[in-house]
């Protein structure tokens, strides 16, 4: 499915990640990512936010993320949620 | 047994993280009034994730479903059927929504209705009855009152009928009764008061919407150890001359006959439960 | 490099085991009878103390993020152009930012500290300063300066008032900031001593004694008392912070120290006051009247004295202006220096009659070994302050902690940075379960048979950590070291390496 509108879900509380889905005319997946653990488990978000788009079949999209600590299935769900706002 | 049934809005991760080191013996996530209409959605999304991926230890876990009116409210079962969740809190329960919850739940799933409404108030006697998976009743005060159109207060004397009733029901039927929430959150005397009293008409739990209610809760609902050693007394000196063939006798002044034996053996058994 | 006995490489003075140090004690032999020291100009006082390139100067921590003394003086010295000046400070916060523009132009060189947070700490930790600087606990601090390890050439000491004469209170004056107990040493043996004084009066109770003091400077500041409250001194709020410190007082009941006249000591961080309210419940309920409390003091601590359930407060610094006013309105509220408090060579030091101390932690690893010198980042941002030295005199040290906190975990396979070695950690308590070290198999088996406690071996809940958050990635340093780690006793646990610099795009 491609991303067509910008849609947000999470919060910035601790625990939790503010995941914003925008269209990328670059037509590629990009992933810009701000973390409180960014040298901890940076490389970990990145690759479960890219494989969480990947699963639902996305091909193109920003998404910008503000990670709290939120950990992998907190990371899964808000991905989910932003891609279902899209619908 | 359990005690305290804390609620969780499923919005809020750091809280589902949290919850089960917390000491409350159940945990409510709720998907209903404690989450905002927008975020409803992703909120159970959030849960769904958190009951597959996280270890709960040894708390009960219940899910507190939209109405059974709303858009959310088939989803949110499904989501409730999840194998490490005990049970559902059916909102607004009455006899329609109890049916509508009791066609799409897991049957081996517990179901705790709550009495927030006066027609659900009225309906107890069926609620109760309408199927064994429904093992207790919870007071919704604070929707209970808006619902009769009148003013929650401290003293409560407006949902005083209901709270009553809700109690003989679940005398009656061998069901839970568990009460309203204490909303001071700040004021931990008062909410002790209120646990002892609802507790000396045979209410067996408290809601806690706050998680420092919760030890205030437990130690409001432990027995008396002076009632507790009493009744140890009473137990062991009753069976004792029912060996003899003496049916009634006399303790320190006190007469015992059966029912005070089998009270002080309840007082016995109910403590020993709990949820330490 | 040499490696210790904690298997750390350091480049010298390994760290072989905790070693208690023979008795010593040191003369003072500052003895300044003068009459004339009164002055009124900061900076003719500082131009005529000729300082050279190179020299060593000192300062204490007790206005916390309040002080202006140290900038004050610093900026001075840079204006008269003098270069690589060693910087002997007690600890230094977030208002001594304005020293990382003196780190980049080599003013300041070296810094030997016991804790430092904030952009100073950043800059170090980025290889700002030239020199290898020092960490080391506040009873090193105390024995260094007063066995002349280090010679301190001027103490700048910011006393709230002062006589004439350099007879000192901390508890008096318009910047009262209560105990001084890391100035005194500073005064006693430093070659130079110069008060910076708001107040000239005479005191009521004496810190600083006259003669030790050289020169007294009247300003028109010394810092902010509202600067003192150093932003960890309100008890936790969350429900797992204080079901951690319900827990640890269970735990603490069940060694057997809570008994009449037992001396407790707990850290500033928001659950161990709340630990200090959960001790006053207690010794309410049981009747039990406690010794000393000690160490860093806040309102928890004197409410406890107030309440009378301690005979005593040794303070060695106030953390808040509650503090501050019971020191000097209560006979039984004592100021301390940091030598009588934890001096390695001082028999009579308060640490070592300690029952049990509380005390936080970033890290703790699967030996038990600690870290409250670097974040989990690998920045510096700490450092050991009475740490390892109460660890060490304690009966029984308990580390307080979450076990998982936005992601990171409290227990790790290797601490980046070891503070305080697992020969003085006795137990971990945490919101996930309990770690005792295993030197304790009677007490494990005793708090398994006969309470509730989830007691889990180190590396239960290093799993449980990993569980949730996944294994973190090893964070990256040059090879540059940028500061030591040293113990009480002058050896070091570990080095500290400048941070890399890394793109996560």
């Amino acid at each position: 499915m491609n991303i067509t509108q910008i849609t947000q879900a999470g919060t910035l509380e601790s625990n939790d990640i503010l995941v914003t889905l925008k269209p990328n005319p670059e037509g590629t997946i990009e992933i810009h990512l701000q973390s409180v653990v960014l040298k901890q488990f940076g490389k970990q978000i990145k690759a479960i936010i890219l494989s969480t788009l990947q699963n639902h079949g996305i091909t193109s999209c920003l998404c910008e993320c503000e990670d709290k600590g939120a950990l992998d299935h907190v990371i899964i769900a808000r991905v989910e949620s932003a891609i279902q706002r899209q619908l | 047994m359990n005690r305290s049934y804390l609620f969780i809005p499923a919005s809020n991760a750091g809280m589902i993280l949290s919850s089960m080191v917390l000491d409350a013996d159940a945990i409510i996530f709720d998907l209903e009034d404690g989450v905002a209409l927008n975020q409803k959605i992703s909120a159970r999304t959030l849960l769904q994730h958190s009951l597959d991926t996280l270890d709960f230890l040894d708390k009960t876990l219940y899910v507190r479903i939209n109405n059974a009116s709303s858009d959310f409210f088939l989803e949110d079962v499904i989501c409730a059927n999840h194998p490490k969740v005990h049970g559902v809190v059916l909102p607004k329960a009455e006899i329609k929504s109890l049916e509508a919850c009791l066609k799409v739940l897991d049957p081996s799933k517990t179901i705790l209705c709550l009495i927030e409404s006066a027609l659900g108030v009225i309906q107890l006697p069926q609620l109760c009855q309408m199927s064994s998976q429904v093992k207790g009743l919870l007071l919704g005060g604070e929707d209970l009152s808006a619902d009769c159109g009148v003013e929650r207060t401290q003293a409560g004397h407006e949902i005083d009928y209901a709270r009553k009733s809700l109690v003989m029901h679940a005398k009656a039927f061998k069901l839970m009764a568990i009460d309203t929430p204490f909303v001071n959150i700040e004021d931990h005397q008062g909410l002790r008061e209120e646990v002892k009293y609802v507790a000396s008409m045979g209410y067996d739990a408290k809601v806690a919407i706050n998680p420092r209610q919760v030890h205030v809760i437990h130690e409001a609902l432990k027995v008396d150890p002076l009632k507790f050693k009493e009744a140890k007394m009473i137990v062991e000196a009753f069976e004792k001359h029912r060996t003899q063939g003496i049916g009634v006798f006399n303790l320190n002044g006190k007469m015992i006959d059966e029912p005070v034996y089998l009270k002080a053996k309840h007082l016995i058994e109910k403590e020993e439960r709990r949820t330490p | 490099m040499i490696k210790n006995s904690l298997n750390r490489f350091v480049p010298s003075h390994p760290f072989l085991g905790v070693h208690p140090l023979p008795p010593q004690t040191f003369p003072i032999l500052k003895n300044n009878t003068q009459t004339n020291k009164l002055r009124d100009n900061l900076t003719d006082v500082i131009k005529e103390l000729n300082l050279k390139d190179g020299a060593v100067i000192s300062f204490h921590h007790h206005l916390r993020n309040g002080d202006d003394v140290l900038n004050r003086v610093i900026k001075e010295i840079a204006q008269l152009d003098i270069k690589k000046i060693t910087l002997v400070a007690s600890s230094l916060f977030e208002v001594h930012h304005p020293l990382v523009h003196y780190l980049k132009d080599k003013t300041v060189t070296k810094i030997i500290t016991a804790y430092v947070s904030g952009p100073v700490a950043q800059a170090i930790s980025e290889g700002l300063c030239e020199e290898v600087c020092v960490i080391h606990s506040h009873g090193y601090r105390a024995h260094m300066i007063a066995s002349k390890e280090i010679e301190i050439d001027v103490a700048f000491i910011g006393v709230p008032t002062s006589s004439p004469l350099g007879d000192g209170s901390g508890s008096e004056g318009p910047s009262a900031c209560g105990s001084l107990g890391y100035a005194v040493v500073d005064a006693m043996h430093a070659k130079k001593v110069i008060v910076l004084s708001d107040h000239i009066a005479e005191p009521q109770h004496i810190q600083i004694k006259k003669e030790w003091v050289d020169v007294v400077v009247k300003v028109d500041r010394i810092g902010d008392p509202q600067g003192i409250v150093s932003g960890t001194t309100t008890i936790t709020k969350d429900p797992v912070g204080l079901n951690i410190a319900r827990m640890t007082l269970q735990l603490m009941e069940n060694t057997g120290l809570m008994k009449e006249g037992f001396s407790f000591q707990t850290g500033a961080g928001g659950i161990s006051l709340a630990l200090a309210k959960e001790v006053y419940d207690w010794c309410e309920h049981h009747h039990i009247q406690g010794n000393f409390i000690s160490g860093g003091i806040t309102g928890y601590q004197v409410d406890l004295l107030n309440a009378h359930h301690f005979k005593e407060i040794k303070d060695v610094q106030c953390f808040d202006l509650k503090a501050v006013e019971s020191m000097h309105h209560n006979p039984n509220h004592h100021a301390i220096s940091a030598d009588d408090y934890a001096g390695p060579t001082n028999e009579h030091n308060v640490v070592n009659q300690l029952d049990i101390v509380v005390l936080g932690a970033t890290e703790i690893d699967l030996d038990y070994n600690v870290n409250v010198t670097t974040g989990s980042d690998g920045m510096l941002m700490g450092g050991s302050g009475g740490h390892c030295d109460t660890a060490a005199g304690a009966k029984f040290t308990i580390i307080v902690s979450k076990l998982v906190s936005s992601r990171l975990s409290v227990v790790v396979d290797k601490v980046i940075t070891v503070t305080t070695p697992h020969e003085s950690i006795d137990a971990l308590v945490t919101d996930r379960g309990i770690a005792i070290h295993p030197r304790h198999q009677a007490l494990i088996q005793h708090l398994k048979e006969n309470t509730k406690l989830p007691i889990k071996t180190m590396e239960e809940l290093y799993d449980i950590a990993i569980q949730l958050t996944g294994k973190p990635e090893p964070i990256h340093f040059d090879d540059r070291i940028v500061a030591l780690s040293m113990y009480r006793d002058g050896t070091l646990l570990d080095v500290i390496r400048k941070v890399a610099s890394e793109d996560f795009g």
